[in-house]
């Protein structure tokens, strides 16, 4: 967090399992950790990146931000406030200035509505438009997403990947939310395009003061947009700082193999093999450090001994080994 | 100049929809040299996908249709061969690696009998012997204790495992030539690593590479040249120093300015302004011409040709080509 202000959201040693059932009585053998423990904030107006490859817990974590997964242990406050003990009323309003956008846009919207249902359902449930408002904020919206007015009559299959994801961008600004979960919001669009809808969120930020946990395995994005940024691993945090810090300077051996394996047009050339092997399964999650099979540096402890959170220059690093190159 | 392995020429590929015949391929032409790895790069809808699988006729015929060209592979037209001679291609001589591994394997069979199953077809050989040479196929692959893996089935597999898989079977025959079609797209940065270096591997042994992708740093780290593709046909092909380091077609800039590098930060990223032109009924002349921030009037009025403008790049450009003979030079392309 940049300043000294409460944070927006703030997560606290969150754990989210799914059990694992075998045999006629469905009895439960294990847990999948797909968040096993993941301590984050994030301050008002900031974007906070979210990197990790599939699998690592990052889209699950979000759901639970969305109140969609319960959770296992954990904490998950809002405005200084925990979910877990909002009235009904408070949850109401929660889930209406949080907001999510998905992944894929053609599995997000209503095939069978209208693009100015889709937009006004949520802002006429919460009582913030009438009825005879529907349309001119409908309108409004649209053009804040850089969609003509008239799409509104229409109807999703009627428009592209990267369109379809400003509808929904639309509709999640359509209840002025003040944190908006971004998962993989980019991922199925054409570079191009992600490039206008990148343009766009960036805007959408300044102009309504909006917070962003930004999710994506794509660290480029992250670098453009992102103010602080969290890498994870098999449903860890293995590292978090300011972006500067953690794109330049990265200290978790795992941070430093994803910026050496993703390909960088103008960087050297062939293909960078950083890491051996897997990300185990999560039913099963090594002892010690998680990375420890696969960590380049890795010494005996690590096999033994799970990391603390160890705080040098404002990272913070889940590592034995942690260095940080001058 | 090296020798060619495959030449694709004129090749046009259309589908007949409800909404009338789409031109997703028109008029390619490209050589796949000995020994080389040639990028594919362009949007979804481009066409890459549709060249790739019309050369080894994978297009389902109708609504698809193969309306001309040819692909001229060992003195033979692939598109004129019966379809027992164009089976003994596939897998044997020309092996195709897709995107996502769960629909191209079986998900009744265990892997052993997939990869015995690949050899027998083309190969005479025992059960046994093809059983030994699946399990070393796929330690070279890097499948630590392959030989339970050769048991299981495409479900019991990981994304990066089950793509390597498919790259054993894709290798296990020692193709000339591999397609591969996003091969990485659906894995993590760390394993697409492993699993680049293990097609670039290949290359050393004589076995060229189209990969078609729509990732720039890929084609960066991996290709010796590239082709990139708009509205259907190729707007820009050369080597891959020359197009990265001055991309003459105004698409290909755009192309790599819209994407974001995390070597230095940006405050807005270059967006290409309006959308794809519909390839039901192509418009005349320039097909970027819309979008583009250089075209003039003479854009509008005739489609320009794919002209080589200095030694191994070639442009579909009228802005770039006049430039280019402003400067001295340009010579008309040779396909």
């Amino acid at each position: 967090m940049s300043t000294k202000a409460e944070p927006l959201l703030s997560i606290r040693d969150l754990k989210v399992w799914f059990p694992v059932q075998r045999g006629i009585l469905a009895r439960t053998v294990g847990h999948i950790r797909a968040v096993d423990g993941i301590s984050l904030d994030i301050g008002s107006g900031e974007v906070l990146g979210l990197v990790g490859e599939s699998g690592c817990g990052k889209s699950t974590l979000a759901r639970a931000i969305m109140l969609l997964e319960p959770p296992h242990t954990g904490q998950i406050c809002y405005g200084g406030r925990d979910v877990v003990g909002m009235s009904r009323l408070q949850l109401r309003d929660y889930r209406r200035q949080v907001q999510i956008v998905f992944q894929d846009p053609f599995a997000a919207l209503n095939p069978r509505r209208s693009v100015l249902e889709i937009v006004t359902e949520g802002p006429l449930q919460h009582g913030l438009i009438g009825r005879g408002g529907a349309v001119s904020a409908c309108g409004q919206l649209l053009r804040d997403v850089g969609l003509h007015e008239d799409a509104m009559y229409r109807y999703p299959h009627e428009f592209s990947g990267g369109q379809r994801q400003r509808i929904c961008i639309a509709r999640a600004l359509s209840v002025r939310p003040k944190l908006l979960v971004c998962d993989e919001a980019l991922s199925a669009l054409d570079v191009s395009v992600q490039a206008q809808v990148l343009n766009l969120l960036k805007d959408l930020k300044e102009k309504y003061g909006l917070s962003y946990l930004f999710i994506t395995h794509d660290l480029h994005v992250v670098r453009f947009i992102a103010d602080r940024i969290a890498v994870m691993y098999l449903g860890r945090v293995v590292e978090t700082g300011t972006r500067d810090q953690v794109l330049a300077t990265p200290a978790h051996p795992y941070t430093q193999a994803l910026l050496a394996s993703a390909p960088q047009p103008g960087g050297v050339r062939g293909p960078k093999v950083a890491l051996p092997g897997e990300t185990p399964s999560a039913s099963a999650p090594p002892p010690g450090c998680r990375f420890h099979p696969r960590c380049p540096i890795a010494v005996e402890t690590c096999a033994v001994v799970d990391p603390v959170e160890q705080n040098v220059q404002e990272h913070k690093v889940h590592c034995h080994r942690a260095t940080f190159p001058v | 100049m090296t020798e060619s392995l495959l030449r694709v020429e004129d090749l046009s590929v259309s589908f007949r929809t409800e909404e009338g015949v789409l031109r997703a391929v028109d008029r390619v032409s490209f050589d796949i040299r000995k020994g080389e790895v040639l990028g594919l790069v362009g949007e979804s809808g481009c066409g890459k996908s549709v060249t790739a699988m019309s050369l080894l006729r994978l297009i389902p015929c109708p609504p698809g249709a193969i309306d001309g060209g040819r692909v001229w592979w060992n003195g033979r037209d692939l598109l004129q061969l019966s379809p027992s001679e164009m089976r003994a291609i596939r897998g044997r001589e020309i092996s195709f690696i897709f995107q996502e591994p769960m629909t191209a394997l079986s998900p009744l069979h265990r892997i052993g009998k997939q990869l015995v199953e690949a050899q027998r077809l083309h190969l005479p050989i025992a059960k046994a012997e093809a059983w030994e040479r699946g399990v070393a196929w796929l330690r070279k692959v890097g499948i630590s204790d392959p030989e339970s893996r050769m048991l299981a089935y495409p479900h019991q597999l990981s994304g990066g495992m089950r793509q390597r898989v498919m790259i054993a079977m894709a290798l296990i025959l020692e193709p000339k030539l591999i397609i591969a079609d996003e091969p990485t797209t659906a894995l993590d940065v760390t394993i697409q690593a492993q699993i680049l270096k293990l097609l670039l591997d290949r290359k050393s042994k004589e076995t060229s590479v189209l990969l078609i992708t729509h990732d720039m740093g890929i084609v960066w780290e991996v290709c010796d040249r590239l082709a990139v593709m708009y509205a259907s046909e190729i707007v820009e092909l050369g080597e891959i120093d020359q197009v990265f380091g001055s991309p003459r077609h105004p698409y290909t800039r755009a192309l790599m300015e819209s994407i974001p590098a995390f070597t230095k930060h940006h405050d807005r990223l270059q967006t290409i302004p309006g959308s794809v032109p519909t390839l039901y009924d192509i418009p005349g002349g320039c097909r970027f011409r819309d979008r583009c921030p250089v075209a003039v009037e003479a854009c509008a009025l005739s489609h320009p040709e794919l002209k080589t403008l200095i030694p191994e790049q070639a442009v579909r450009c009228l802005v770039a080509q006049q430039q280019a003979a402003r400067e001295g030079g340009g010579h008309e392309h040779e396909g």
